[in-house]
């Protein structure tokens, strides 16, 4: 009788241990598939980047040769927004005059992130000679002056276009709410002429 | 046309609410840093910018006779050549880097008269919350005390123009893996504070926040010629946006399947 009792507390001690090794295996390898969804989905990321690398670029050309003063970006803004509706991105326009906001809602709770580009030029004339060199003039402060994005914020717009394309076609392995801004400047711009050397 | 706008009125009308912002990630392009780096800094990385504005008032008389007035512009000297001693005298440099420019001052019509009044005008740039507020406090004493010695009176406006680019330190180091995943380990490199200023600060002033630079000078460049951001000269070297963009997408991932959130 005691030797079955002594077997029973056995058998269970071993059921437990069994299933303690189990929950173990389980957590395990719940990480390892999620590690493995992550690098899966980091390998893709990285090979879509690669992929949408020229179009980046275009983008930038184009957004080069029309530049826009802050506030008045409404070309850019028109450009940036119809990428964003076609990706099926919930967009707002003229927010602070001609910025933008759009969302891409993954339906799966999970932190609010907001990537952020500046869309603004400057009053300066554009002499590198590049094919797409600016050729827009306007008139700032009552004087007649070139345009150019001679700050490089074309290629902001045009990295968060990449992103939000990406990030939309990989919806459903993302969570959270990805919030894309787009955003004019004040009035003069913030930058001095100082060079940023590494 | 009007020109409002920007970063501080985007946020007044709620771009970070509904839904609430937990982080936000931006990037500047470099013309001045190598295709394929990376650059941060953690805390300050730009600079606010604010601007000041002195009125001196004193007392109008002949120019041949001085010991009738109370010579503004005199006093404006004074209170410029004290105002150099706050940086270099009274801010713990070793901290952070502060500045003070005076880059406008208008006084005065004729040789011959000492006029009523001086005005001269400014900017503060700053990297640390603590070093701005205590900068502008003496930057206020020095003016008025210098003025008051002197029997005049200086009046001075701070106008706080732009935030300190700060970026959140906890969020920084959680990010860096994502950055050195873009770019590769020995390409993101922590960098020297700006004195620029930029308007993502606004965003950083709600929400915890990481901005970084993105290189791309052309690598044909001297690196000591290579045309600086504002000139007409400005280029860019479009293989870094790759690295860019990357980057984005790293930390966006990176922090949306982070364990441990910010708050």
């Amino acid at each position: 009788m005691s030797k079955n009792i002594h077997k029973i507390v056995a058998g269970t001690t071993i059921l437990l241990n069994m299933q303690l090794s189990f929950t173990v295996i389980l957590v395990i390898l719940v990480s390892c598939t999620f590690g493995q969804v992550n690098s899966k989905l980091q390998a893709r990321l990285d090979k879509q980047a690669n992929e949408i690398e020229q179009k980046v670029i275009a983008w930038r050309r184009h957004i080069h040769q029309y530049p826009e003063l802050s506030n008045r970006e409404t070309k850019t803004a028109a450009y940036v927004a119809e990428h964003l509706q076609s990706l099926g991105l919930k967009v707002q326009t003229g927010v602070a005059k001609t910025g933008i906001v759009a969302l891409l809602e993954t339906g799966k709770p999970g932190p609010i992130i907001a990537l952020r580009a500046d869309m603004d030029a400057l009053p300066v004339t554009e002499r590198n000679g590049l094919v797409f060199a600016s050729k827009e003039k306007t008139i700032f402060n009552e004087q007649e002056t070139g345009v150019m994005h001679a700050c490089g914020h074309d290629s902001h717009v045009a990295i968060l276009m990449a992103v939000a394309e990406i990030l939309s076609k990989n919806k459903g392995d993302l969570k959270g709410i990805i919030k894309f801004i787009f955003n004019p400047l004040k009035k003069g711009h913030l930058w001095g002429k100082r060079a940023v050397r590494m | 046309m009007g020109e409002e706008g920007g970063a501080d009125v985007m946020v007044k009308e709620g771009v970070l609410d509904l839904p609430k912002v937990d982080v936000i990630f931006g990037l500047h392009i470099q013309s001045t840093m190598p295709v394929g780096n990376i650059g941060y800094k953690s805390q300050g990385m730009m600079a606010a910018s604010d601007w000041f504005t002195i009125k001196v008032k004193g007392k109008q008389s002949h120019g041949a006779s001085p010991w009738m007035s109370i010579d503004p512009i005199v006093v404006s000297a004074q209170i410029i050549g004290g105002l150099q001693t706050i940086i270099s005298r009274q801010t713990e440099l070793t901290k952070e880097a502060a500045v003070i420019t005076v880059g406008r001052i208008q006084a005065g019509i004729r040789e011959n008269i000492i006029p009523e009044e001086a005005n001269f005008a400014g900017i503060i740039r700053t990297l640390d919350p603590g070093m701005q507020d205590i900068i502008h406090s003496k930057l206020k004493l020095t003016a008025t005390k210098i003025a008051e010695s002197a029997g005049a009176t200086a009046e001075v406006s701070i106008e706080r123009k732009t935030p300190i680019t700060y970026n959140d330190p906890a969020l920084t180091e959680m990010m860096l893996p994502s950055l050195k995943l873009a770019a590769g380990e020995s390409y993101v490199k922590e960098m020297h504070a700006v004195t620029g200023a930029e308007d993502f600060a606004f965003y950083q002033q709600k929400v915890p926040g990481l901005f970084f630079f993105v290189g791309a000078m052309p690598s044909d460049i001297d690196p000591a010629n290579a045309p600086s951001h504002h000139t007409p000269d400005f280029m860019i070297d479009e293989r870094g946006f790759l690295t860019g963009l990357k980057a984005m997408l790293n930390v966006t991932t990176g922090y949306m399947y982070m364990k441990h959130k910010i708050r």
